[in-house]
């Protein structure tokens, strides 16, 4: 479930959990960084998802989150969870 | 009222300002933002601020907000508070500083009295050699030039130029088109570039637009180079020559991996786009596009296909025949490849006296026809 959402320099960041997360802090949340693409069959959309994850790991990130990419062509949404390391 | 209490409050005002500037109601929009901010600050205030995460994210949370509410003042004083205490994550400490560095960007160019057009592109390059605020000088001067050859070819393309494929562009288009470089403070090293209005005396109306487009239309284009080289980019860039050399300049800023780990590209005023990062793996993925679509073996007579590695050492691509000559790893060996005359001159320009990596077909008689050229470094 989506449970909240916050700003950041470059837009908002959504925040999600399973229905019994509390709802007093984001501590046990997972950051959702989800994207989309028209084109493509399944293996674009593990492609796009695979750099995806590499790019969420990278640096200093908000860990954890939730990388997903919705394949509009393919018909098909891939998601991963990306834990600190 | 409670932290929870605030931030749902926060996160009401911030969705309607959004939902007024999609409709153009600004003013309206900075009025919600500063009361979404204002509700962030007491979440802040209310906070248990062992809660590391939440503490994090709701620090910076309410530094965008002010942000975006365009009170700057209030913006960094929250900002440096935080910064000033041990108590948020890295992430969050990096978010603050990135918000921070946009807000004195602003405030240079307000300064500056040059007038420049929408948008500006902040590179910052990590990992390898790289330490904050230092880079070895000749690393940071190639990406210099590869982001001056991106923005150069983004003017061409916007303004619908003939594809280049020998020396700089005309003196036009680099009146058209000038970028300038600002110092940019913080984290790895990085730098930004911001494209000067060109003088409207000089201009049809049409290409002042289309230049007014360049920063947020190369940042379509290396965005497209990176996350799906194949299909997106040719929405953007739909001539296939211009798509090649994108690609094949995008790739010259990629790391190697070994020089340096990884480039970061990305808009610093706008409010609603995430960085492009660029890591070695974006090679790889840059490679297998530009090798589908290249040609197969021009000539009947190709034996094998080789990969050569060595230093660039001469580039004579105005003549008939193209000579570039290599070190070999077996020492001094100069190595002829021809049939380089598509290759364009600001691809490989910047590879001149430093490793390359040559993808060959070798003829029968022994010739080596160039394919690919990519740096290595």
């Amino acid at each position: 479930m989506a449970i909240r959402r916050a700003e950041t320099g470059t837009g908002a960041d959504y925040y999600i959990g399973p229905p019994d997360q509390p709802l007093d802090d984001l501590e046990g949340c997972l950051r959702l960084e989800v994207s989309g693409t028209d084109r493509g069959t399944a293996s674009a959309v593990a492609r796009r998802l695979r750099k995806k994850i590499e790019q969420a790991a990278v640096g200093n990130s908000n860990l954890p989150a939730m990388a997903g990419v919705v394949g509009f062509y393919a018909q098909l949404i891939m998601l991963q969870l990306v834990e600190a390391p | 009222m409670t932290w929870a209490d605030y931030h749902t409050q926060s996160e009401r005002f911030a969705a309607d300002a959004e939902l007024a500037v999609r409709q153009g109601a600004i003013e309206r929009s900075i009025a919600l933002y500063r009361l979404a901010a204002q509700a962030q600050a007491h979440a802040l205030a209310e906070l248990d601020v062992t809660k590391t995460r939440t503490l994090g994210i709701t620090a910076v949370s309410a530094v965008a907000l002010w942000y975006k509410a365009g009170d700057y003042p209030q913006a960094q004083r929250i900002a440096h508070q935080w910064l000033g205490t041990d108590l948020l994550p890295p992430f969050a400490v990096e978010q603050l500083q990135g918000l921070l560095q946009t807000m004195w960007s602003d405030l240079v160019r307000e300064h500056a009295g040059v007038k420049f057009t929408g948008g500006e592109v902040l590179v910052s390059v990590k990992g390898g050699e790289i330490v904050t605020g230092g880079a070895p000088l000749d690393l940071i001067v190639r990406k210099v030039e590869e982001v001056r050859a991106l923005f150069y070819r983004t003017a061409e393309l916007l303004i619908r130029a003939p594809h280049r494929k020998h020396g700089p562009p005309t003196a036009e288009i680099q009146e058209l088109c000038r970028p300038w470089l600002f110092q940019a403070a913080l984290g790895s090293y990085q730098f930004v570039v911001r494209v000067q209005q060109p003088a409207q005396m000089n201009l049809l109306p049409n290409e002042a637009l289309q230049i007014e487009k360049v920063a947020t239309t190369l940042l379509q284009i290396i965005k497209a180079s990176a996350d799906d080289p194949e299909d997106a980019l040719a929405e953007v860039v739909p001539d296939t020559e211009y798509r090649a050399t994108f690609l094949k300049l995008t790739r010259n800023l990629a790391p190697t991996g070994k020089g340096f780990g990884q480039l970061e590209v990305k808009p610093i005023s706008a409010t609603d786009t995430r960085p492009i990062i660029l890591l070695p793996g974006s090679r790889e993925a840059i490679n297998h596009a530009l090798k589908k679509q290249s040609t197969p073996p021009p000539d009947p007579s190709v034996r094998e296909e080789v990969q050569l590695r060595g230093v660039l050492r001469a580039l004579h691509l105005d003549q008939d025949w193209p000579e570039i000559t290599i070190d070999s790893s077996t020492g001094q060996k100069p190595i002829r490849i021809y049939e380089a005359g598509e290759t364009v001159e600001d691809v490989v320009g910047p590879m001149v006296n430093r490793g390359v990596i040559i993808d060959a077909f070798v003829t029968r008689d022994g010739r080596n026809l160039l394919r690919d050229i990519q740096a290595a470094e």
